[in-house]
């Protein structure tokens, strides 16, 4: 059996804390960000807390509007500003400030980079528990502001379930904290859960502490094909009827089969496809295994046993499926919806027949567990914009959500990033508004409209 | 002192027959003796009775009374079964307690996607039981779990011992519907993922009633775990058994529960009916649990053979079956009932501290017990470092209720001072609500104000609770809502 093996730190005394310096590097702003906020929009790093006030204040003063950001990964995220904003980077507040291994939490500035935090916190045998592709690999405050998640989301939770702490700055340049540095808090409002996600609106992010978790001692990941999308259903059934709880356990399409397979992974397959990750200590992925192993027998075509690097590759494919990557082209769009679980096969055969009909191909990831479908979209932006108004047409009747995560700028134009409207959209700009009465932070980029005057 | 912070909303005349239009007469309180009742939960250091109790049986019931609270002005507090600690469900100055207790139907269990449906007065307890057939339960589970119910524990982000590795109950909350404080209903989140533009059930979970009343609530589901391990370590120190929590974490165990029970704990349980067989000479004892696939256990279970061996565990006992494990969690459980043998009050603290500075803190503890000259019996949940140190006192004695409280607060001052917060799991209520800038700043303060005035402009929603002057809410004013010209 190929497995991956995590290394873990085996002395009782805790490892010395790690502060890794703020990088001196001013950045420019990316191609992404240039497509996204215009080429008009300007671009700010400032070096420290002091600093960011003054620009928070006189973009208040000024009303002008500005964009919170990191390293501009996500730069595609929300709908666009109807004016050029400022971008107001934290890459130069970046520090890991606190680190208890022991205690198993870590506190960081917003700037930090991502790979610099999976690498500390990798040395102990740690992470925090919300997978991340290195492909995207910004900060961890736009990854909070973001709300990245991957194929673990069901069984290990999201941002949302591991931030303990926070502190950020309002529209006024005042900055507050709230929760602290233990695992278990209950004094005062849970500040941090509005954060997560709120693509900046809610203003900066300058500190998160968050909860860790041991790493997985051991990794197994597999691959079965199928003939058919139901005979992967009923697989994905009985692995649930089962009681057997992989740490994921995702459907794709053929489409996504053969992406996945043309990704360094060593995936021969076609056809449809249930991948899973078993995570745990060498008895319970053993047993995991087994069972998976006996039910999966009859059904499958074939099963693929991932080894070495090419988990990290599988599992890093999984998690960038919702990222555009480098494809600054026009005929990519990327949506992801949100069902019951048990909704996802019906759910997937309509938002494909939908992209169909429209003239766009589609390759389709589903978190079977977690009720999430990624839909990859590609053809010309008319039918791109056609696509994903079918689809949106068809999520009400199956009870489902969906947020447009990327699309070239004149689709993005005609497309909210919120597919179906929030009906609390009313409280929830009443509580954004908290955060910036000044109404600079975008505020329409998650709650609003697009096709504005820019 | 406490109730001359606060402002008075509302006239003693509030014309509250007027509820009658929907609520029978059986269902609204208003005989004093009747009120005395709800003078406080449980937390006995506060009392006051309200001016009217509506039992109420349906959303229906909520929706209207809050419509006639918002309309006369009179605040309201929501209460389940009372059980808190910190006294979030005491009434707020001639106010109205809705009691949501009569709401207690599971109104549908969809095991196939893993949650259930749920009315606020439903017991903790009676969620799991109803999920038991589908091999499901829910996962948070408070001590108090056999009374408290699914509303008061949304409202505090309750706790327990398994939410060590499950997590609190925000993380199984996944839809809300809520009435706001001027009647509004709102449905939050669902049972799919992020329907919303923001997370507003993880801002609503644990604000204590400030924010509204919730009327329905959907909650995950887990599967029951296939297997499940209890071990009671039993030592002559209390420092050792804090090194085994920290040697078990940092092995990379994550187990389900790691409770700690201190020498006056352990005696007051063997004294009482919960008695669990506890040495009544040690110093300490240690309940681990572990839980998930059998043949994953075996490997935790060496690891912590040899860890309670190099913690110098006296013994470690192991339940050989699901009677012996119930067995050694019976005194865990039973212990806040077990004190009431010590004496007639109990004062319950949730003070929370990183779990690898338990042991100084401890040592602080037993320094402020001698100091005021207070009995505190030790039993927490020592996995996630959330102490709770209990003050038995007999409240009649005056001198003693001040003792008590100043130990109480240099306790939440040395959790503080350690890293900490001044709770875990009971929430601040009336009782921390003046220790709240021990942990935060003003400016911290304001902005969660704020945003319970972008809810509750008129602070009628339980009222006095949480903030440490609700005179400074008053501030909110001072912020103007501008529009970005464009």
């Amino acid at each position: 059996m190929s497995r991956t093996r995590n290394r873990r730190r085996r002395s009782a005394v805790a490892a010395e804390p790690e502060t890794k310096g703020a990088t001196a590097t001013v950045r420019e702003l990316t191609t992404a960000e240039r497509a996204f906020y215009g080429e008009g929009a300007e671009l700010v790093v400032p070096g420290s807390v002091e600093e960011l006030r003054e620009v928070v204040r006189d973009a208040s003063e000024r009303r002008r509007l500005i964009v919170p950001a990191g390293l501009g990964r996500h730069a595609y995220l929300g709908n666009p500003p109807p004016v050029e904003p400022l971008v107001v980077s934290l890459a130069r507040i970046g520090r890991v400030v606190r680190y208890e291994p022991a205690d198993f939490t870590v506190g960081v500035e917003a700037g930090t980079s991502l790979e610099t935090l999976g690498e500390t916190l990798a040395e102990n045998g740690q992470e925090i528990a919300v997978d991340w592709s290195l492909e995207s690999a910004g900060t961890i405050g736009g990854a909070v502001a973001a709300d990245l998640f991957g194929p673990r989301r069901a069984r290990r939770g999201t941002f949302r379930n591991v931030v303990i702490g926070i502190a950020g700055m309002r529209d006024d340049g005042v900055n507050y904290r709230a929760g602290g540095m233990v695992v278990k808090n209950v004094a005062g409002y849970d500040v941090g859960k509005l954060l997560v996600g709120s693509l900046g609106t809610m203003g900066f992010i300058l500190e998160i502490n968050f909860k860790l978790r041991p790493l997985p001692a051991v990794r197994d990941c597999r691959l079965a094909s199928f003939e058919s999308s139901d005979a992967a259903w009923r697989f994905v059934a009985e692995v649930r009827d089962d009681f057997i709880e992989p740490a994921a356990m995702c459907v794709l399409d053929p489409a996504a089969t053969k992406a996945l397979a043309s990704a360094g992974t060593g995936v021969r397959s076609r056809g449809w496809s249930v991948v899973w990750l078993l995570e745990g200590n060498d008895g319970t992925v053993d047993t995991l295994a087994a069972r998976l192993e006996a039910l999966v027998g009859g059904q499958a075509t074939g099963v693929t046993a991932f080894d070495g690097d090419h988990v990290h590759a599988a599992l890093e494919w999984l998690t960038a499926f919702s990222e555009p990557g480098d494809c600054a082209a026009c005929d990519l769009a990327i949506v992801r919806l949100a069902a019951l679980p048990t909704a996802l096969a019906a759910l997937e055969r309509d938002v494909s027949a939908a992209a169909g009909s429209a003239g766009a191909r589609s390759s389709v990831l589903l978190d079977a567990a977690a009720g999430v479908a990624t839909v990859r979209l590609r053809g010309k932006p008319d039918s791109l914009a056609e696509a994903i108004g079918a689809i949106t047409s068809s999520l009400v009747s199956h009870g489902a959500s969906g947020r447009l995560l990327f699309a070239a700028p004149d689709v993005r134009q005609r497309r909210e990033y919120l597919l179906v409207p929030d009906a609390n959209a009313r409280l929830g700009r009443r509580i954004r508004q908290v955060f910036d009465a000044a109404g600079i932070f975008h505020p329409a980029r998650v709650l609003g409209t697009v096709g504005g005057p820019r | 002192m406490l109730w001359n912070k606060t402002r008075r909303r509302t006239s003693p005349a509030a014309p509250f027959d007027e509820l009658l239009g929907w609520i029978p007469p059986d269902r609204l309180l208003l005989d004093p003796a009747e009120l005395r009742v709800y003078e406080c939960d449980g937390l006995p250091l506060h009392k006051r009775p309200p001016a009217a109790v509506v039992l109420c049986a349906s959303r229906e019931d909520v929706v209207q009374t809050v419509e006639w609270c918002f309309r006369r002005s009179v605040p309201f507090t929501p209460r389940g079964a009372g059980t808190g600690l910190s006294g979030g469900a005491t009434p707020s100055t001639g106010g109205v307690i809705i009691d949501c207790n009569r709401m207690r139907r599971i109104l549908g269990v969809d095991p196939e996607n893993r949650f259930a449906v749920v009315e606020p007065g439903v017991v903790n307890i009676k969620v799991s039981e109803a999920a038991a057939a589908h091999g499901l339960h829910y996962a948070p589970d408070p001590s108090s779990q056999k009374a408290c119910t699914i509303g008061g524990n949304i409202a505090e982000n309750s706790g327990g011992p398994h939410c060590l590795k499950y997590g609190m109950t925000t993380d199984h909350i996944l839809g809300l519907d809520v009435v706001l404080p001027d009647g509004e209903v709102v449905s939050l989140g669902g049972p799919t993922a992020d329907p919303g533009a923001y997370d507003l059930v993880g801002m609503f979970v644990g604000t204590e009633g400030t924010c509204g009343i919730v009327v329905e609530a959907t909650v995950r589901l887990l599967p029951t775990p296939p297997s499940v391990r209890t071990y009671l370590a039993i030592f002559d120190a209390m420092n050792l058994a804090c090194r085994m929590v920290a040697r078990v974490t940092e092995e990379g165990i994550l187990p389900a529960a790691l409770e700690i029970l201190d020498q006056n704990t352990i005696r007051a349980v063997e004294a009482s009916v919960y008695a669990a067989g506890y040495p009544k000479d040690a110093a300490a004892v240690l309940l681990v649990e572990i839980d998930g696939v059998e043949a994953g256990l075996d490997e935790e279970e060496r690891k912590i053979e040899e860890i309670a061996a190099e913690c110098h565990a006296i013994e470690l006992r192991s339940a050989r079956d699901a009677r012996e494990r119930l067995d050694l969690w019976r005194g865990r459980k039973g212990a806040f009932g077990a004190m009431g043998r010590i004496n007639a009050d109990l004062y319950v603290l949730d003070g929370v501290v990183p779990r690898t500075r338990l042991e100084p803190v401890l040592g602080q503890i037993d320094g402020i017990a001698r100091k005021h000259r207070v009995t505190i019996s030790n039993v927490f949940h020592a996995g996630d470092g959330n102490l709770h140190p209990n003050i038995s006192y007999d409240g009649r004695d005056t001198a003693e209720r001040e003792r008590v409280l100043a130990a109480g607060r240099e306790i939440l001052q040395a959790c503080v001072d350690a890293g900490g917060s001044i709770s875990g799991e009971h929430g601040i209520g009336i009782e921390k609500m003046d220790f709240i800038p021990m942990l935060f700043s003003e400016d911290d303060v304001q902005l969660m104000k704020d945003l319970r005035h972008a809810v509750d402009p008129r602070e009628l929603s339980n009222p006095e609770k949480i903030f440490p002057d609700s005179r400074c809410c008053m501030e909110v004013g001072k912020r103007k809502f501008m529009r970005l010209s464009l």
